[in-house]
């Protein structure tokens, strides 16, 4: 008995002596809270064509933001002017190489900088547009969900032109760019023309599902970021095929339920009358006796507040309430047919996971129609959306009426 | 000392319920909800589920009955009585040499597991080799303590479970899980057969039956400590599939593990609620692999009449044992021993039991006269 | 093992203290001054040995007491004892009987007016009560001797414990006078089961030692164990119960306590009740309570006073306390050296940026500041009151400031450290507070070797170690493993007086019954 604890005890002093693999000390790491990505520029000969070893040469052009820990407790906000920093005392550091794989850039990166890049605290990825394009996605994504070193909470978005751009702007309230866009992008819901934030899972299992999907896009402005609108990928080969705006956003966000609250406006007797949506609920469904035009019908009972009426509406009357009430509906009504005449007519991608719908609902029209639902028969183009909404004013504020 | 009887070399029932939901309760969390969705492509893998659990219930209650007709005996001695002396042993030794394979195995997947989520570079033999030393020190003492040891852990599994459910309870997506009753039968059986690996570990009963010190019970006890599992594999299934939906569960390696991922701790105290889940679950496969590596300890005693020591054995067969579980060169190969593995649980836990229990009922044996 | 080495060398000292005793006399002569000198020479007629011979009344009886000054209590011999043999005989009209015998028979019966009076016939028991404080009464021309309780020596009065002070409670600790603490506790126990079975240990130190238990409620398998565990004690003094506790104890290699120490005398009267058994020993304010499991070292006796839920809640705390105190440094060099990606981000940042300057990988940080910690508190201790207390403060403070100015640490290490040593004082039981200090530095390496694995490994080997401790043959994870749900009333939570009308199922006890039905009415 005694020789085996001295033994146990020998082997315990032994892997103090070893050292520790995995040992890597918190200041130590290279904290990468973003990354950017973006296509080389010059690409000579055709992408899609054999690829010789020539041409496997560089293929992405890769951003990461590190933390500067120790700026980041002693900068100011927005940076720049905290004294005495070493890297001029911002602090978040970008720094861009170029390769072929993620992984091989990543791995040239650490070469580059003191510290290899540590990606577990990533918070943001954006893709450039002409990435989505080309259909890159499934294969950068393929590092980011496989890695299991990362979040799945990491948030993808998809730049309008260059990405690494989007790691440049000015933050705003925060310490680094990243943050910046993350905390706006959770704020940005609250306005609902914006997507609600997509995440590393998501995308994962958006691609295994195989449907069409939607990815929030963000548009850099003056050096000021703002999500906007959404970007669509097709089913076949994941490839961005379009965009959608503010508003088309938000009527996809009616059909999907994700709208948590967005402000109307409207003319009504001349006169602009804010609506404060509160709360959408949606209620899908479908009719699919002929399974060549499916009937969906998407009911949508919206809960809100007026917030602000200009001129002379008085409040008082139940029939201007309910005018108001038709007014909003019948303007959501224009924006959401507007967002599925854009989807099912021009890009034929069924975002509003409709097929889901059916998979769910009505399985054996499913597996009918499962197959050419959005290429060669097209079902999903031929079928019929019905919107019907419903708005109740819940509140009307504090006064009846501002002017006599 | 004239200890208390409590304290002393028996169990109670609490014991076999808590020992028996723990020894099954393991690995198979984490791949579960994989396997039987690659199988039935559907939500309807809990019906493999339940079929698969009460199938193997049905077996855990055969073997229950077997070892109540024989009260304080082991494999090798209500052997020796059902048919003779020579068979028994024979029997006890492939047993326990399954046993052993058992433990290798449970010590090599936690190796990978935390090599996969806890470490990076840290060589697998390394992490295996401590966790081996842990092992060893526990079935150092005797076997009731590590039988008691369950009552201690089993609160944190069913917690952390639990926890990782609860919090999941916000993503879970009612229409996800949609549309039921879809799937072919032959599906669902073959979900079923996968299901049934997760369920093997009760065995362990035949050789702890020598610690249980009330029989009258242990069917029913036995039967609790199986269902157990049965739920919590439902849960977990039943949540994978409605937070990500069936094709993400069939294409991830341990889609627990993405559910554990996708918590968020309110407040933010700490991230990554994975690793946390991980690190408890080294505590289950831990138990798991102590109660196997104990049983293979007493089969291989009850062979030699506890002429050789104890701790004799443990110094042959340590060596032995991290030698084979070092042996498979990647994860594939490890998996593919683990499915050899369960084959021979299959038939060590369900088959021989019932062809036993049939032969002592034809021929009328009981145990104690 | 040990025990074994120790007990082969005491039969060897054993044979020669009993070489050297057979030179001297033993038996007690007829002739006073034969044992007079028989006895001086044996005590090597010390300084504080006294003497006075005198004659019985108006007789011409001789006879001598014989005392240790400053053990007895001299009024009481001047009083009671010679006044009365001197002049108490004279003024009753009795007659001196001519017979020694006859007078020895008197005085104890008639004249001395003391209680505690004994007669003697073997001069190891004469040189025994006189080395406790008593007094020996020689009479010339027999061969017994009277022996006078006359113990009366200086001590410290009742005072309030120092080691376990509570808010609520009882003031009154137990003192290094025995009778004192039996007093204390026959006090609160008014129960005519109340055991106080007496014994002496230590071959030269001859310490009274007091079992102390309810017949009728432990059950008899402990006291007859505790018992034969005592009687195994073979040596030569016996300092303090700590002795006892080491001799006694099941495992000499665990770090966790098997028999409880206390100074309050309700911790005891409460645990006897519970069918524990109590041991008082003579000169030392710390009573044993054995056996003792993992949870009664969270036990305070103020989860009792206070109301259900304050005593519950406190108790929690010191679950978590106790928590803290093994693991929140590990937890701390896990994640920093690790597993970064757990801490969350932001708070991420600002460590790595507060640890840029420290040249330590995280365990050795750790590792410093805990040494440094134990320092203080060890210094704390010997360090004259008054000082202590400011020691304490200027170290912690100024120390740890210090390092982090000058970057041998990070602040995050320093709160981690203070909210450490705070929890490990929060336990109430010292000894466990101690065992808990010990297993942090396990932790800690495991912690700075393998990171969260290893700490979930030494998590698994102290359950393993707990599952496999008995204490006086009871596991010390009882009432969890072995499982008795209805002793989890006691455990974090602490029922309501009322919900625990049951003792403890764990021990077994003969009455289990604690609260009877009451008034039917109500």
């Amino acid at each position: 008995m005694d020789k085996l604890y001295r033994s146990i005890w020998i082997f315990c002093l032994l892997f103090l002596v070893t050292g520790c693999w995995d040992q890597n000390e918190i200041e130590e790491r290279g904290f990468v809270i973003g990354a950017a990505i973006d296509m080389v520029e010059e690409e000579k000969g055709d992408s899609g064509g054999e690829m010789s070893e020539k041409e496997l040469g560089d293929k992405y052009k890769l951003t990461y933001q590190f933390v500067v820990p120790g700026n980041f407790i002693g900068g100011s906000s927005g940076g720049g002017q905290s004294g005495g920093g070493a890297s001029e005392g911002k602090p978040f550091l970008n720094l861009t190489a170029e390769g072929t794989s993620i992984h091989q850039i990543t791995r040239k990166m650490a070469a580059e900088t003191s510290r290899k890049p540590y990606l577990e605290h990533i918070n943001l990825i954006v893709l450039s547009e002409e990435l989505a394009r080309k259909g890159y996605l499934k294969d950068v994504m393929d590092f980011f969900v496989r890695d299991h070193e990362m979040r799945r909470v990491a948030k993808v978005m998809v730049a309008e032109g260059e990405a690494s751009k989007v790691l440049e702007i000015n933050p705003q309230h925060e310490k680094m760019p990243v943050l910046f866009i993350d905390s706006l992008s959770e704020n940005m819901v609250k306005h609902g023309t914006s997507l609600p934030p997509i995440n590393i899972g998501d995308v994962h299992s958006y691609l295994l599902k195989g449907n069409s999907f939607v990815i929030p896009r963000i548009v850099v402005k003056n050096n000021k970021g703002a999500i906007l609108g959404a970007t669509m990928f097709d089913s076949q080969d994941q490839k961005m095929i379009g965009t959608l705006n503010e508003s088309e956003t938000l009527g996809l966000n009616f059909i999907t339920e994700k709208v948590e609250s967005a402000v109307l406006e409207f003319l009504m007797n001349g006169q602009l009358v804010a609506f404060e949506i509160k709360d959408a609920r949606s209620k899908i469904k479908a009719d699919v006796f002929d399974k060549d035009q499916i009937k969906f019908t998407v009911k949508i009972n919206v809960d809100g507040n007026v917030g602000e009426v200009y001129g002379d509406v008085a409040l008082k009357s139940r029939s201007v309430l309910s005018e108001i009430e038709e007014k909003t509906a019948k303007e959501i009504e224009r924006i959401i047919n507007g967002v599925i005449d854009k989807v099912q007519k021009k890009y034929k991608a069924d975002v509003f996971e409709l097929g889901a719908y059916l998979k769910q609902e009505h399985y054996k029209t499913w597996k009918q129609v499962n197959k050419e639902w959005e290429k060669g028969e097209n079902y999903f183009s031929k079928s019929v959306v019905d919107v019907q909404v419903r708005v109740d004013v819940r509140q009307i504020g504090a006064s009846i009426k501002m002017v006599k | 000392m004239k200890s208390f009887e409590y304290g002393d070399s028996e169990v109670g029932r609490k014991e076999v319920l808590v020992g028996v939901a723990n020894m099954v309760i393991g690995f198979g969390v984490l791949t579960l909800p994989r396997t039987v969705a690659n199988a039935t492509h559907s939500i309807d893998g809990w019906i493999s589920i339940s079929l698969g659990g009460l199938i193997v219930i049905f077996f855990a209650g055969v073997l229950a009955k077997l070892i109540s007709r024989f009260p304080k005996k082991n494999l090798h001695e209500f052997t020796s009585l059902i048919i003779n002396k020579p068979i028994a042993t024979i029997l006890t030794f492939l047993f326990a040499s399954y046993m052993m394979l058992f433990v290798c195995y449970e010590m090599r997947v936690v190796a990978e597991i935390s090599k996969l989520y806890l470490f990076d570079r840290t060589p697998t033999e390394v992490i295996c080799f401590v966790f081996f030393l842990v092992t060893i020190y526990a079935v150092s003492g005797p076997s009731t303590v590590i039988l008691r040891l369950n009552l201690l852990f089993m609160p944190i599994i069913l917690f952390i479970i639990l926890l990782l459910i609860v919090m999941n309870i916000g993503f879970f997506e009612f229409k996800t899980t949609k549309p039921f009753f879809h799937t072919g039968w032959s599906e669902i059986l073959r979900g079923s057969k996968e299901t049934i690996f997760s369920f093997l570990g009760f065995e362990i009963l035949l050789f702890y039956n020598a610690f249980i010190n009330e029989t009258k019970n242990t069917v029913k006890f036995t039967i609790m400590g199986m269902a157990i599992p049965l739920l919590l594999y439902l849960l977990v299934f039943v949540f994978v599939v409605g937070v990500f939906g069936v094709e993400v569960a069939e294409n991830t390696l341990y889609p627990t593990a993405e559910l554990a991922k996708r918590v968020e701790i309110p407040g933010g105290f700490f991230e990554r609620f994975e690793s946390v889940f991980f690190t408890i679950w080294v505590v289950t496969l831990f138990s798991t692999a102590s109660m196997a590596f104990d049983v293979t300890l007493l089969a291989f005693a009850s062979i030699f009449l506890k002429k050789i020591k104890r701790m004799t054995f443990i110094f042959f067969l340590s060596p032995l044992i991290y030698i084979i579980a070092m042996s498979p060169q990647n994860f594939a190969e490890t998996s593919i021993f683990g499915e050899w593995i369960s084959y021979l649980g299959i038939g060590f836990s369900m088959f021989m039991p019932l062809l036993l229990l049939v032969i002592a009922m034809m021929r009328g044996v009981k145990g104690n006269g | 093992m040990l025990r074994h080495v120790f007990n082969k060398r005491l039969k060897y000292q054993k044979q020669n203290v009993e070489d050297k005793q057979n030179d001297i006399p033993s038996t007690i002569y007829t002739d006073i001054h034969a044992n007079l000198d028989n006895i001086k020479r044996i005590l090597n007629a010390p300084s504080d040995f006294i003497q006075r011979t005198f004659t019985i009344s108006d007789s011409e009886k001789k006879c001598a007491i014989v005392c240790i000054d400053g053990l007895v209590d001299k009024d009481m011999i001047n009083d009671q004892l010679i006044k009365n043999i001197q002049l108490g005989m004279q003024t009753a009209k009795k007659e001196v009987p001519a017979s020694s015998d006859e007078v020895m028979e008197k005085l104890k019966n008639e004249v001395l007016s003391t209680y505690e009076l004994k007669i003697a016939h073997i001069l190891d028991d004469v040189l025994l009560a006189i080395l406790s404080g008593d007094t020996a009464l020689f009479i010339n021309g027999t061969d017994k001797v009277l022996l006078v309780g006359s113990k009366g020596w200086a001590s410290r009065g009742i005072d309030e414990p120092q080691t376990e002070s509570l808010v609520r409670g009882p003031r009154e600790g137990f003192t290094e006078n025995i009778r004192t603490n039996t007093m204390l506790v026959r006090r609160q126990v008014k129960d005519p089961n109340l055991r106080l079975e007496s014994s002496k240990v230590g071959r030269r130190s001859k310490r009274d030692l007091v079992v102390c238990y309810v017949e009728g409620i432990v059950h008899p398998d402990i006291v007859a164990e505790v018992n034969r565990r005592l009687k195994t004690i073979d040596i030569d003094e016996v300092a303090e119960s700590g002795t006892i506790e080491q001799w006694i104890e099941d495992s000499s290699l665990s770090p966790f306590p098997q028999v409880l120490h206390t100074e309050r005398p309700d911790k005891v009267t409460s645990a006897i009740l519970q069918g524990k058994v109590a041991i008082l020993l003579d000169g030392t304010p710390f009573a044993l309570i054995a056996p003792t499991t993992f949870v009664s070292l969270f036990q305070s006796q103020e989860d009792y006073y206070e109301r259900w839920l304050i005593g519950s809640l406190l108790r929690i705390l010191r679950y978590v306390a106790a928590f803290f105190a093994v693991f929140l440094p590990a937890l701390y060099i896990a994640l920093v050296s690790f597993h970064q990606g757990m801490i969350p981000s932001k708070l991420a940042f600002s460590i790595a940026g507060s640890r840029e300057g420290v040249p330590f990988p995280a365990i050795i940080e750790a590792l410093m500041m805990e040494a440094t910690l134990e320092l203080l508190r060890e210094a704390g201790i010997r360090l004259p009151k008054p000082i202590g207390q400011t020691i304490g403060i200027v170290g912690g403070l100024v120390i740890g400031e210090a390092a982090v100015q000058a970057g041998l640490v990070s602040p995050v290490m320093i709160v981690a450290v203070a909210v450490t040593a705070i929890s490990s004082f929060a336990i109430p039981s010292y000894g466990a507070g101690i065992a808990f200090r010990i297993l942090r530095f396990g932790t800690m390496l495991a912690a700075g070797i393998f990171g969260l694995y290893g700490i979930i490994l030494t998590y698994i080997m102290i359950n393993i170690h707990i599952a496999r401790l008995k204490s006086f043959g009871i596991p010390y994870s009882t009432p969890f493993a072995p499982t008795f749900y209805r002793d989890w009333k006691d455990v974090a939570i602490r029922a309501p007086i009322t919900a625990i009308s049951k003792r403890p199922q764990y021990m077994q006890t003969v009455d289990e019954t604690k609260i009877g039905k009451g008034d039917e009415s109500s």
